[in-house]
C-alpha cells in the first residue's frame, strides 16, 4: 500500500495548505478540457437540427428534446441491433480463440523444450515488429484466395494467434511451480487435462487482462472490417457509424446522437472492466 | 484452484516405464499442439510477409487475372525495382502517386514527430499530479483521461469534427464570444491556416489523436510510479529535495527505462495513424494530412495499384523497424548503465 | 437412384422456385426508396423472386467493389456510375447485356447518346442508365433570399454572367469578413469540375481530341479566368464552402448558399428535412457563352455482374426497373433525375414529368445539348482527385493560371 502511505506522508510533511490544492487547480481544468469532446456531443443530441445549425452554436440546449433519440432507434436504415451483434460476434469470437492459443502456446513455450523451439520462440517475438498494416495487402488477397472475404471468419481466423498473447502468457506461466505439473502427472492426467486444470485456473487474472484487451481492440477495429466485410449487414459498429455521418453531415444533432449509442453502452462496460484493460496496458510498458 | 493428486506413491512402481511414458505423452501433446501452430503461422503470418515483399516487385492488380503463382507475371508483369525507383523521383513532374507518397511520408514523420514530445510533455507531468493527490480521488481523475482511450477511434474523429466544425463547432462558438466577433475557422479544411510552418489540419489530427492517445501513457506511467520505492522519496524529502526537483532529479531518472519504452511504442503506433485520419480530412486538404497507411489503402483498395501500395508498405515497415533497432539499442545501453 | 433424381428434381425445382437477387447501390435515399418500390411491384408479379438490397455511402462503395469483384462476393445487379463501366467490363466482371434485353441498335434509338456513351465499350453494351445525370445548366435558386436582397424577377434567368454575378453578389452575406451566406456556391467537386469543362465547350473549345487530352488552351484559360472571377467578386468563399468544408447541398438547403450549383437529384434528399427552403426554390438556368453546350456523365444505372448465378432473373429485374418506360418514370420521379429514356422526356411523359416535378423544367430544355464527357480509363481520379483538387487550389490562390491547366494536362495525361 505505497499509495496510503504516500498521501499519509504528504499531508504531514506539507506545512503549507496551497501546495496541496495545487494539483486540483491544473487537474480539474485539465479533466474538464478532456471530457468537452463528450460533453459537446451529448449536449447536441438533446437539441433540435435547426439549434445546432444555429451560428453561433448554443451551448446548452435551448429546447431539450428527445427526439433525436427516437428517430435514431426507430431509423430503419440503421438496425443498431444487427451491428450491435456483428461487433459483438467477431470480438468475442477472437477474445475466445486469442485466450486458447495464447495460453496453450505460453504454456508449452514456459514448461517445454522441443526441436525448434527457441528460433520459433524468436520468429513469434519479431513478428510484433511488423504492423498489420504492413502485409494487410496480402491478407486481403488471402482471404479472396480462401473465400472468406465478406465472411466474419476473415476478421476471426486471421488473428487467432496473437504474439504479444503467448508472449505474456509464457511470463505468467514461468511461475507455475513445476511440482504442479509433475504432481498431476504422476496421478495419471493426461496432457491436456493439467492444461485445462491446473494452467488455465493459474492463468486467470492475466487471461481477464488479455481478453479485455482484446476485446477492446476488436470492438474499435475500423481498417481491416472496413476491407473485409463487404455486406453492409455484416458490418460493424465503427464502419456504420462513420457511413452514418457521412450520409448526415448536416444533421449534426443525429450523427452525434447515433455516435452516442454507439459509443455510451460499450463505454459503460469498458468503464467497468477499467482495471483489467489498465492492468493489459500496463504490462505492455513494463516488461 | 485445480486439486492436487493424493495418491502420489502409489504410481512409483517402475519408473524407467514411467519416464518413458510420459515423454511419450508429452512429446505427442507439444507436436499435437505445435504443429498445428506452425501450419498457421506459415500461412497467415509468414506468407504475407514473403507476399508483400514480392508484390513489391510487380505492377499487380487484383482485378486481373496474372500468372498461376499468387497471380504474379502475366497481366501482372515483373518490374523489378521500378517501384523504389520511381520513390526517389523527386521533380515537381513524378505521377501523382509518387508526389502523394512523398508528401505522406513527410507528414507520417512529421506527425509522429510532434505526437511524441506532446505525448511525453502532457503525460509525464500529469501522472505525477495524479500520483500526488489523495488515494480516493486519484481514480476518478485516471478515469477520466483514460475514457477517450476506450472509445472507438471512429467516434473520435466525428467527436472532434464537431468541436472543430467552422460554423458549428464549440471551439469557433467559444472564439467568437470571447474574441467578441463572429470567427469562422476552417480547421480541418483550409489548406492556407498554418501554425510554426504546421498546416492547420494536421495539428487538428494531432490534438484529437493525442486526446485519444494520451490516457494510454499515463496509466503506464502511473502505475510506474507506484512501484517507486517510498524509501528514496522520503530520504530526497529528509535531504530538502522541492517537489519540482524531486521530479526532475529523483522520478525522472528512474523512470527512464519505462519512458523509453513507452516512447517508442507511442512512435511506433503514431507510423500507423489512419483511422481519425480516414474519418476527419480523408488526407486533405491539399494532402496536409495525407499519411502512409492512408496512402497505402487508397492506392491497394480504391485505384488497384496494389504493387505500388506493396512497395509503400515495405517503407512503412523499414521506417517503424528503424525505431525498434533504435529502442533495442537504447534499452541495452540502459542496462549496461 | 430414385433417390437421387428426386433430389435433383427438388434441387432444380426448388432453384427456380426461389430465386434472391441481390442489389448493391450506392446511399442516395430517394434513389434506393424509388428502387425499393419497384422491387415489391416486381416481387408481386413476380412472387419467385426475391430482390435484396444492399447500400454503402459512395467511398465505402467504391472501395467495396474493388475489393469484392476479385473475390467475387460481389451482389448480382450493381449500380453502376456510366462513366465506370467501361473500367469494370474490361476485367471482365460485369456482364454483356443479353439480346433479348436491349440490343445496342435499340439502346441507340431509345436512351440519349449522352448517357450510352459510358455503359457501351467497344460496341458492346454492358449495363442499361437509368437517368440523364446534369450537374450544370441550371442552379438552384432561393427565392425568399432574392426578394430580401431586392432583386425581382429572379426566375426570368440572366441574359449575361455580368448580371448573374451582380444578382450572386448582391445575394450573398459576408460580416466581420466571414462569408457567412454564398452568393453562388458552384465549389461542389462535380458542379466546379462540370462548370470547367462546359465552359470549354461553351468557349467553342475541345478537351478531348484524337490528339489528345488538353485543357491548356485559349478556351481553358477563359474558362478558368470566368471562375476566377466570381470568386474574386465575392461570390463565394472557396476555403468554407467546398466538398470537404461545407458541401453544396448542404449549404444550399441550411441557408447558406444562395444560389447552388447541383443537380435536382438533391430535391428529394433534402425536401424531408427543409420543407421550408424547398417552397422558396427554383431552378433557374445559367446564361451560356455564344454556344450552348454542356458536358454531362453517364449517370447510375444497373449492371449485372459477369459472376451473378442468376443473371436471368437480374436482366428481367433491370429490363423492368429501367427499360420499362412508365416504371423508369416512376423512379425518375422519386429520385429527382431526369430520364435517360428518350421517350420519357418528351410528349405525354416528359409533361407528366414536369408537372409532377417542376424543378425538372430548365433542365429538359438542356437536354439536347448535353455531350457525353468523354472516355477517360479512371474518371473519377480525372474529376475528383486531379482537376476539382486542383481548380480549387487556383481559386483558393495557392497556384497560377498557368500552372493550373498545366498540371491538369500533365496529370490526366498520366491516367491514359
Amino acid at each position: 500500500m505505497a499509495a496510503v502511505s504516500t498521501a499519509a506522508n504528504y499531508r504531514a510533511k506539507s506545512g503549507r495548505q496551497w501546495q496541496r490544492w495545487l494539483p486540483y487547480i491544473i487537474l480539474i481544468p485539465a479533466s474538464l478540457v478532456a471530457m468537452m469532446p463528450f460533453i459537446w456531443m451529448i449536449l447536441a443530441t438533446f437539441k433540435t437540427g435547426a439549434e445546432v445549425r444555429q451560428i453561433p452554436p448554443t451551448f446548452l440546449p435551448k429546447a431539450f428534446t428527445l427526439e433525436n433519440y427516437r428517430t435514431i432507434l426507430t431509423d430503419p436504415k440503421l438496425p443498431l441491433a444487427t451491428f450491435y451483434r456483428n461487433s459483438a460476434t467477431i470480438s468475442i469470437a477472437n477474445v475466445l480463440s486469442t485466450l486458447f492459443t495464447s495460453s496453450l502456446f505460453g504454456y508449452i513455450f514456459a514448461k517445454f523444450s522441443f526441436p525448434g523451439k527457441r528460433p520459433l520462440f524468436w520468429f513469434i517475438l519479431a513478428t510484433m515488429m511488423v504492423p498489420f498494416q504492413v502485409t494487410m495487402i496480402p491478407g486481403y488477397l488471402i482471404l479472396v484466395k480462401l473465400g472468406l472475404l465478406n465472411s466474419l471468419w476473415g476478421l476471426i481466423l486471421p488473428s487467432a494467434i496473437d504474439a504479444f498473447g503467448i508472449f505474456l502468457m509464457r511470463q505468467f506461466c514461468l511461475s507455475i511451480p513445476n511440482d504442479f505439473l509433475d504432481a498431476a502427472r504422476i496421478d495419471g492426467a493426461s496432457e491436456w487435462r493439467i492444461y485445462r486444470s491446473i494452467v488455465l485456473p493459474q492463468l486467470g487474472p492475466a487471461l481477464a487482462t488479455l481478453g479485455m484487451l482484446t476485446f477492446m481492440f476488436n470492438w474499435n477495429a475500423y481498417l481491416w472490417p472496413l476491407i473485409v466485410l463487404t455486406e453492409q449487414n455484416k458490418r460493424t459498429l465503427p464502419i456504420i457509424l462513420n457511413w452514418y455521418s457521412t450520409q448526415h453531415s448536416n444533421q449534426l444533432h443525429l450523427t452525434m446522437t447515433a455516435s452516442v449509442l454507439v459509443v455510451l453502452p460499450v463505454l459503460v462496460v469498458f468503464l467497468i472492466a477499467q482495471r483489467w484493460i489498465i492492468r493489459g496496458i500496463t504490462l505492455t510498458g513494463i516488461k | 484452484m485445480a486439486s492436487i493428486p493424493a495418491n502420489q506413491a502409489a504410481t512409483k512402481t517402475s519408473s524407467w516405464r514411467f519416464w518413458a511414458r510420459r515423454d511419450g505423452a508429452q512429446r505427442l501433446f507439444v507436436l499435437s499442439a505445435v504443429s498445428p501452430m506452425v501450419l498457421y503461422m506459415a500461412f497467415f503470418t509468414l506468407l504475407p510477409m514473403v507476399w508483400v515483399v514480392a508484390l513489391a516487385f510487380f505492377d499487380f492488380s487484383a482485378r486481373r487475372a496474372g500468372g498461376p503463382i499468387l497471380g504474379l507475371g502475366g497481366e501482372n508483369p515483373f518490374i523489378g525495382l521500378k517501384h523504389f525507383q520511381n520513390m526517389l523521383n523527386f521533380s515537381a513532374e513524378a505521377p501523382l502517386e509518387v508526389r502523394q507518397f512523398h508528401i505522406s511520408f513527410k507528414n507520417t514523420l512529421l506527425f509522429a514527430f510532434l505526437v511524441l514530445p506532446l505525448n511525453l510533455f502532457i503525460t509525464l507531468p500529469l501522472a505525477n499530479l495524479i500520483e500526488s493527490i489523495h488515494t480516493r480521488v486519484r481514480p476518478v481523475f485516471r478515469t477520466i483521461f483514460f475514457l477517450p482511450v476506450v472509445t472507438s477511434s471512429v467516434a473520435v474523429a466525428i467527436m472532434w469534427g464537431y468541436i472543430l466544425h467552422p460554423q458549428r463547432g464549440f471551439l469557433n462558438g467559444m472564439l467568437s464570444k470571447v474574441l467578441g466577433k463572429l470567427t469562422v475557422i476552417a480547421w480541418t479544411t483550409d489548406p492556407r491556416l498554418t501554425f510554426w510552418g504546421v498546416p492547420a489540419a494536421l495539428l487538428a489530427i494531432i490534438v484529437a489523436y493525442l486526446w485519444q492517445d494520451v490516457g494510454y501513457n499515463l496509466v503506464i506511467f502511473i502505475a510506474a510510479l507506484q512501484a517507486i520505492p517510498e524509501s528514496i522519496k522520503d530520504a530526497a524529502r529528509v535531504d530538502g529535495v522541492g517537489p519540482w526537483q524531486m521530479f526532475w532529479h529523483v522520478t525522472l531518472p528512474l523512470l527512464r527505462p519505462t519512458v523509453l519504452l513507452a516512447a517508442v511504442l507511442t512512435m511506433i503506433s503514431s507510423f500507423q495513424v489512419f483511422d481519425i485520419i480516414q474519418v476527419m480530412t480523408d488526407g486533405g486538404p491539399k494532402d496536409q494530412t495525407r499519411v502512409m497507411v492512408l496512402d497505402i489503402y487508397d492506392n491497394a483498395f480504391r485505384f488497384q495499384r496494389m504493387g505500388w501500395a506493396a512497395a509503400v508498405s515495405i517503407v512503412l515497415f523499414l521506417v517503424t523497424f528503424s525505431v525498434s533497432l533504435i529502442q533495442t539499442r537504447l534499452l541495452r545501453s540502459d542496462w549496461e548503465y | 437412384m430414385k433417390k437421387l433424381i428426386i433430389l435433383i428434381i427438388t434441387l432444380t425445382l426448388g432453384s427456380t422456385l426461389a430465386q434472391t437477387v441481390r442489389v448493391w447501390t450506392h446511399q442516395n435515399n430517394a434513389f434506393n426508396a424509388g428502387l425499393e418500390a419497384l422491387a415489391e411491384s416486381y416481387m408481386a408479379e413476380h412472387p419467385d423472386v426475391t430482390i435484396q438490397f444492399e447500400t454503402f455511402d459512395y467511398d465505402t462503395y467504391i472501395q467495396t467493389l474493388q475489393t469484392s469483384l476479385p473475390a467475387g462476393t460481389e451482389a448480382d445487379v450493381l449500380q453502376m456510375f456510366g462513366s465506370w463501366v467501361c473500367g469494370y467490363s474490361s476485367g471482365g466482371n460485369l456482364a454483356e447485356v443479353p439480346a433479348d434485353v436491349l440490343t445496342l441498335e435499340a439502346a441507340r434509338e431509345q436512351i440519349f447518346a449522352a448517357q450510352m456513351g459510358g455503359y457501351t465499350c467497344d460496341d458492346k453494351l454492358y449495363g442499361v442508365p437509368q437517368e440523364f445525370n446534369i450537374e450544370y445548366g441550371a442552379v438552384l435558386v432561393n427565392t425568399q433570399i432574392a426578394e430580401e436582397a431586392g432583386i425581382e424577377n429572379i426566375t426570368e434567368g440572366w441574359a449575361s454572367w455580368d448580371d448573374f454575378i451582380a444578382d450572386a453578389k448582391l445575394m450573398a452575406n459576408i460580416q466581420d469578413g466571414v462569408m457567412l451566406r454564398s452568393g453562388y456556391n458552384f465549389m461542389g467537386s462535380d458542379g466546379l469540375t462540370a462548370t470547367f469543362y462546359s465552359l470549354i465547350l461553351q468557349n467553342g473549345g475541345q478537351y478531348l481530341s484524337d490528339e489528345g487530352f488538353s485543357v491548356n488552351t485559349e478556351e481553358g484559360k477563359a474558362a478558368l479566368e470566368l471562375i476566377k472571377r466570381m470568386v474574386d467578386e465575392g461570390l463565394v468563399d472557396p476555403v468554407l464552402f467546398n466538398d470537404e468544408a461545407n458541401w453544396v447541398g448542404d449549404s444550399y438547403f441550411d441557408g447558406s448558399s444562395a444560389i447552388g450549383l447541383v443537380g435536382p437529384w438533391v430535391i428529394p434528399e433534402y425536401s424531408g428535412d427543409y420543407p421550408e427552403v424547398l417552397e422558396v426554390t427554383q431552378y433557374v438556368a445559367l446564361p451560356s457563352a455564344e454556344e450552348q453546350a454542356l458536358v454531362a456523365a453517364s449517370g447510375w444505372g444497373l449492371s449485372v455482374s459477369a459472376n451473378s448465378e442468376v443473371q436471368d432473373a437480374a436482366w428481367d429485374f433491370v429490363n423492368y426497373v429501367a427499360l420499362n418506360a412508365d416504371n423508369a418514370l416512376s423512379w425518375n420521379l422519386a429520385s429527382g433525375t431526369l430520364p435517360a429514356l428518350k421517350a420519357n422526356a418528351e410528349g405525354a411523359n416528359g409533361e407528366k414529368l414536369v408537372g409532377e416535378f417542376p424543378y425538372f423544367e430548365p433542365f429538359l430544355k438542356l437536354l439536347p445539348y448535353a455531350q457525353y464527357e468523354g472516355a477517360f480509363p479512371d474518371r473519377d481520379l480525372v474529376w475528383y482527385d486531379i482537376t476539382y483538387p486542383r481548380i480549387l487550389e487556383f481559386v483558393q490562390g495557392f497556384s497560377t493560371l498557368e500552372e493550373t491547366l498545366q498540371a491538369i494536362d500533365r496529370e490526366v495525361n498520366e491516367t491514359f
